[in-house]
């Protein structure tokens, strides 16, 4: 375990992306994704999928924006170097997107509604990428439910795949 | 803003430096980063942005395609286009 820190170092996660079956397939074929930019999507532009867990990547695709009848999950392989990671887990990052967000409505430079989140956090991928002459290639982010009589959250982990060359391997899809 | 790696700064450091990144901010520059951002017209006041936009353009009849060209002819850039 000497080398601990060097495993700090890298982000690698297996990931699920909810869709339809149709889609599924298509996506295996082509073995590629299509960058999501719609323009209400909270963590930006990218391709989302749940950490770990494929019970709520297939609850998105039932039960989200588009309610597949026939869903499925696609299980991939993620790998990316941590500080390519927007992570919401890190105080550091979670103060940053909300230090902006600040700034640009209290100085009047941005209407405040909920959807501008996901242009926020582009807007800063932006600013990163100008200054450091590389990007960030993923926003992670953490959304918990309440269960009744409980003190525990039901949490999912949201990824949000701003560069798929993190993606370093589709290994299939399963039905929901 | 991001001088150093964003986990190697304390939390006052960020606030810093967000608040210096507005303070100096050019604003010609900030809007073109906004638009390529995603953000959409009816997001962004155009009163901050003063002198950059017309009267015309920050009017709310503006239409996209006026601001589109307004934008790519003061600031060029594809992406910019897009944005709009």
């Amino acid at each position: 375990m000497e080398n601990y820190e060097e495993l700090l170092r890298f982000y690698i996660v297996i990931a699920w992306h909810g869709t339809s079956e149709r889609n599924a397939k298509k996506i295996i074929q082509s073995n590629n994704f299509l960058i999501s930019e719609d323009e209400d999507e909270w963590l930006g532009k990218g391709i989302y999928f749940i950490e770990s867990n494929k019970f709520w990547a297939c609850r998105w695709a039932k039960k989200g924006k588009h309610k597949y009848n026939q869903s499925a999950a696609i299980k991939v392989l993620i790998c990316a170097r941590s500080d390519e990671v927007f992570d919401f887990q890190k105080d550091e990052w979670f103060r940053l997107f909300h230090k902006t967000k600040k700034e640009l409505i209290e100085q009047g430079i941005i209407n405040e509604k909920e959807k501008t989140d996901g242009h926020v956090i582009d807007f800063i991928c932006r600013l990163y990428e100008k200054k450091n002459e590389k990007s960030i290639k993923i926003v992670r982010n953490f959304y918990g439910y309440t269960q009744e009589n409980s003190n525990f959250l039901n949490v999912q982990v949201q990824i949000c795949v701003k560069d798929p060359s993190v993606i370093s391997e589709i290994k299939g899809y399963e039905s929901c | 803003m991001f001088d150093k790696p964003i986990t190697e700064m304390t939390l006052e450091e960020i606030d810093h430096a967000v608040e210096k990144y507005f303070d100096e901010v050019d604003k010609s520059g900030l809007l073109l980063d906004l638009l390529s951002a995603g953000f959409q017209l009816e997001e962004i006041n155009f009163a901050y942005f003063g002198d950059l936009v017309s009267e015309e353009i920050s009017n709310s009849k503006f239409r996209a395609k006026k601001v589109s060209k307004f934008i790519s002819e003061n600031f060029g850039g594809t992406d910019l286009e897009e944005a709009a």
